[in-house]
């Protein structure tokens, strides 16, 4: 559905250049739910913009290639880049931005922000308004969520009811993909269950493909199919998400499942010890080896590859491969 | 030298929203009695979500909000009290400290970080002079493990937020306080160090025997690090007492719909559940705040509000159904508070 290989992304800017997707390669499968884990500054937010085609200066695609697949209507699948993807946000793709409470145009009704999301080229702009409402009435009975929110606007409803309203946006025109930054950032635990339990009802219906950026683990766990943890701009470890909490093997990630607190459980856990590397300057070789506690003297200054440790299990590690010198 | 080392007393904050003639009251703070005993320090942890009333009652612990009614006491001496035998200015910030949630905001960006150390040391008269303030400034670093010659001369936008929560940590350390009141002070921070700063919360109650109002919304971390929880919902605490059992064995309702919505990684969730409507307006409520979500409720619940139930010596729940439903055999919340206090 969507190809990434050795895509490099930075950000061009007057104090250096920041890499923040630094030689991602991944292939998202059609009807799949792929969640993005990692911490605030890894990159997973750009890596999630490069997706939907969103590149504004100072972000630009360095190197690698980046293709998705179009059907064309009559059964044909075309195969599109960056610039032309974004000829069919909506439809195609769409995208459910971080931080429901400011996204909204705070001046304008919810229903005009569902008219405005219409592209001009889909058959519904042409039969106007009325149809258009209809058919958005009827997604939102259909979601179980109340007509009025169409005649409010965004600062009367609550910050669960915008985040719900965010989500019908994005997926009433059906799109086969997906993208939610952060969907429930900032929501209460009893809200933000709702709201995932009904984005995964909803790819459940739609089988289309939801790519979940997360840095709550738990989150991950509760609705992704596959799971990508970055870390530094880079894809550290990939695989099926079962797979990835029974058996984390980059020790990134062994470390950062360690770290989740349980309740019913106080078995000591640790943080991981000290920080990222600044993007504008990372380190040679493996960017977690400095708080890494089973570095070897090579991590230090030679790059690990990506290798498949299982089916569909990839982690970028030296421990797992043999030293190419 | 009091029994208990936090006790609020029907405490009770209502703000005005609007005109006088057309604005509307909203309890932030519903008559909210409890206790932290002094004997031991100790980790309570106020859990609930956003609106619950939690941050304002810790702003009415740091005597930064008046209650509108009610009673604050630490160690016995009550706070917002003129004369006599409240407890004021420098002897107040000797006891209490504040640790904020956004460390950012917490110090400004123009000014050196360790300014804020060294004066805390010298306007509180921790230390007589700077020699002295350095010793201290250097030791509480230490405590956080920071080193005082990487800190000083730097400004904010020099740290990692990990490492600025670490000064924040330290700087509240400075007058030893009995009480350090932390309010969300690991929302801000990124899940792999976020362990290190609540790891923190747990060596420093055993170096400093200083206890700690824990405020977040994170059941899991307030499990791990707490004594005592207290859960708020729509500015009651629904119910209070010793963290294993409250999360273990919940007598609340509210408290079984958070742990249920918690995304654990032990077990995935059902789907296609309903959950109980949120979109209620709850804060006027002259009944149970919870009963129109609860799915124990029963026509009592909706009529009057619940009294405060003694569920065993030191818990309590403000729920009808730990009594069977009966009106008679609850306690008020400030009958249930002295009797748990003669108690022990």
């Amino acid at each position: 559905m969507l190809r990434l290989r050795e895509l490099k992304c930075h950000y061009h800017t007057p104090r250096g250049v920041v890499q923040a997707v630094d030689g991602v390669s991944i292939s998202i499968q059609p009807n799949e739910v792929l969640g993005i884990a990692g911490e605030s500054g890894c990159g997973k937010s750009t890596l999630l913009k490069v997706l939907y085609d969103y590149l504004q200066p100072p972000l630009r695609i360095v190197s690698g290639s980046y293709e998705a697949d179009f059907p064309d209507g009559d059964g044909k699948v075309k195969t599109i880049g960056p610039g032309e993807i974004r000829e069919h946000w909506w439809e195609f793709i769409s995208y459910i931005p971080q931080g429901s409470m400011s996204v909204l145009n705070p001046v304008i009704r919810i229903e005009n922000q569902f008219f405005d999301a219409v592209p001009k080229r889909h058959p519904l702009k042409a039969k106007g308004k009325e149809a258009i409402r209809e058919r958005v009435a009827a997604y939102l009975k259909e979601l179980e969520l109340p007509i009025e929110v169409l005649k409010s606007y965004p600062h009367q409803l609550s910050g669960g009811m915008k985040q719900r309203v965010l989500v019908a946006l994005g997926t009433f025109l059906h799109p086969q993909i997906v993208l939610a930054d952060e969907p429930t950032t900032a929501l209460d635990v009893v809200v933000q269950k709702g709201i995932l339990l009904m984005l995964i009802e909803l790819q459940q219906q739609m089988e289309n493909t939801l790519v979940v950026v997360s840095h709550d683990m738990g989150v991950h766990y509760q609705i992704s199919d596959r799971l990508a943890i970055m870390y530094a701009g880079k894809l550290v470890e990939y695989g099926p998400t079962d797979a990835i909490f029974n058996n984390p093997l980059h020790p990134y990630t062994q470390m950062l499942i360690q770290s989740l607190p349980r309740v019913g459980d106080r078995s000591q856990r640790v943080g991981i010890s000290g920080r990222p590397p600044n993007l504008i300057d990372p380190p040679a070789g493996c960017r977690f080896a400095a708080r890494c506690p089973k570095a070897m003297e090579h991590c230090a200054h030679q790059e690990p590859e990506l290798i498949q440790m299982g089916p569909d299990h990839f982690v970028s590690c030296h421990l797992y491969g043999e030293v190419a010198s | 030298m009091s029994e208990n080392l936090l006790e609020l007393r029907n405490v009770s904050k209502v703000f005005r929203i609007g005109g006088l003639v057309f604005g509307t009251r909203l309890v932030a703070v519903d008559d909210v009695s409890l206790s932290l005993p002094a004997a031991e320090p100790s980790i309570l942890s106020i859990v609930g979500e956003s609106g619950s009333g939690k941050t304002t009652l810790a702003r009415i612990i740091l005597e930064l909000e008046h209650p509108t009614s009610g009673q604050v006491l630490i160690d016995g001496h009550p706070l917002f009290e003129k004369g006599g035998a409240g407890l004021k200015g420098r002897d107040y910030y000797r006891a209490v400290q504040p640790i904020f949630q956004n460390p950012f905001e917490a110090f400004s960006a123009r000014k050196r970080v360790d300014k804020y150390l060294f004066n805390a040391a010298l306007r509180l008269k921790i230390a007589q002079n700077r020699k002295e303030a350095r010793e201290i400034v250097a030791e509480v670093l230490e405590s956080v493990g920071l080193d005082l010659s990487r800190v000083e001369g730097k400004y904010a936008n020099q740290f990692s937020g990990g490492e600025l929560q670490r000064i924040s940590v330290a700087r509240s350390l400075i007058p030893r306080p009995k009480l350090i009141v932390a309010d969300e002070p690991v929302s801000m921070i990124d899940a792999s160090l976020r362990m290190n700063i609540v790891n923190l919360f747990l060596e420093l109650k055993e170096q400093y025997k200083v206890s700690f109002v824990y405020i977040t919304h994170d059941l899991s971390t307030a499990y791990y690090v707490s004594d005592y929880i207290g859960i708020m919902y729509r500015g009651s605490v629904v119910e209070y007492g010793p963290s294993e059992q409250i999360l273990t064995d919940s007598a609340h309702p509210y408290t079984e719909l958070l742990l249920d919505s918690v995304p654990t990684v032990d077990h995935k969730w059902e789907r296609n559940v309903a959950l109980p409507d949120i979109e209620v307006k709850e804060f006027q409520a002259q009944a149970c705040k919870f009963a129109k979500r609860c799915k124990y409720v029963e026509a009592i619940c909706e009529r009057t509000v619940p009294p405060m139930a003694q569920v065993s010596a030191d818990r309590q729940a403000l729920c009808y159904r730990p009594v069977d439903y009966d009106p008679q055999a609850a306690l008020s919340p400030r009958e249930s508070l002295e009797s748990a206090a003669a108690k022990s």
